[in-house]
């Protein structure tokens, strides 16, 4: 299980929160939150499709958590990192300008290697919402690139 | 083909490959047309960039995924243990009474099923509470 799903949901953590160290972390918490769910595990939807549910909504907690803090706090803290190994540019600040739905799909789209199938797996959506949800990302970037 | 369905299928075509006469008509609406051959050249250089952006991340330390998952799996089984010897215990002491004891079986197994249950929410009870001391001095 961990070896099939714990580069898949650290992607998906990374996606979300937009924050490789936060997200090591929260996807160690996916993975104890399953250990603990496992036994009340019905087998009504596949076991990835469980896992990913367990995924999403802890990382969707991260977030508010996240987001909760940050207002408190009313620090000016610049935007976590994409992709630590490349520059950000601008493309940061770009990206952090799409909804977060369209955000997450199109970071998930090239972080499983353009696969439509997979992204509405992780993210519990129709294929066809995908599509739809990276084309409408492409045509936001396209047009703030302008 | 309009520049609306041209354009959608420009968008389509980066995730998935169009079928051959649907290809052809879009490279003949964009051959005339200047917004959408820009549209075109615009969001293939968007998809090199963003691909080049946003790679995979890795994640670096694994084993401390295995190592979070181990230790609750030990602790699991440490916090199921208490219980297992207990049951285990009521029911060796069950079985000896079944044997030496001159009462019927009936009535030893109802004693033995009462006292289990007893001694149970005793020793819950007794857990319960030194959880909440812990809790309180911490």
């Amino acid at each position: 299980m961990l070896d099939l799903y714990e580069g898949k949901v650290f992607r998906m953590a990374v996606a979300m929160l937009r924050d490789a160290g936060r997200a090591e972390e929260v996807t160690q918490d996916i993975f104890v939150k399953m250990w603990r769910a496992l036994p009340g595990y019905d087998g009504r939807a596949s076991l990835s499709t469980w896992l990913y549910a367990i995924a999403r909504n802890t990382c969707l907690s991260a977030v508010r958590a996240e987001s909760y803090r940050k207002t408190s706090a009313l620090d000016d803290v610049p935007e976590p990192s994409v992709a630590s190994a490349t520059p950000a540019v601008d493309w940061e600040r770009l990206l952090s300008r799409l909804p977060d739905a369209q955000r997450h799909v199109i970071t998930l789209f090239y972080f499983e290697e353009r696969s439509i199938t997979e992204v509405a797996a992780m993210l519990g959506v129709p294929e066809g919402t995908v599509k739809s949800q990276l084309h409408r990302a492409r045509r936001a970037l396209a047009d703030m690139m302008e | 083909m309009d520049c609306q369905r041209a354009q959608d299928e420009i968008l389509e075509a980066l995730d998935t490959p169009r079928p051959a006469d649907v290809q052809a008509a879009v490279d003949a609406h964009v051959a005339d047309c200047a917004a959408c051959a820009a549209f075109a050249r615009k969001q293939r250089t968007l998809d090199r960039q963003l691909a080049s952006m946003l790679v995979p991340p890795r994640l670096t330390p694994r084993v401390r995924v295995r190592e979070r998952v181990r230790r609750e799996r030990r602790l699991f089984w440490s916090d199921l243990l208490p219980d297992l010897v207990h049951f285990a215990s009521c029911g060796i002491v069950m079985v000896i009474g079944l044997v030496w004891l001159p009462i019927s079986a009936p009535v030893v197994l109802s004693l033995g099923a009462i006292g289990t249950v007893l001694t149970h929410a005793v020793l819950t009870a007794f857990h319960e509470s030194l959880d909440a001391a812990d809790d309180l001095a911490s």
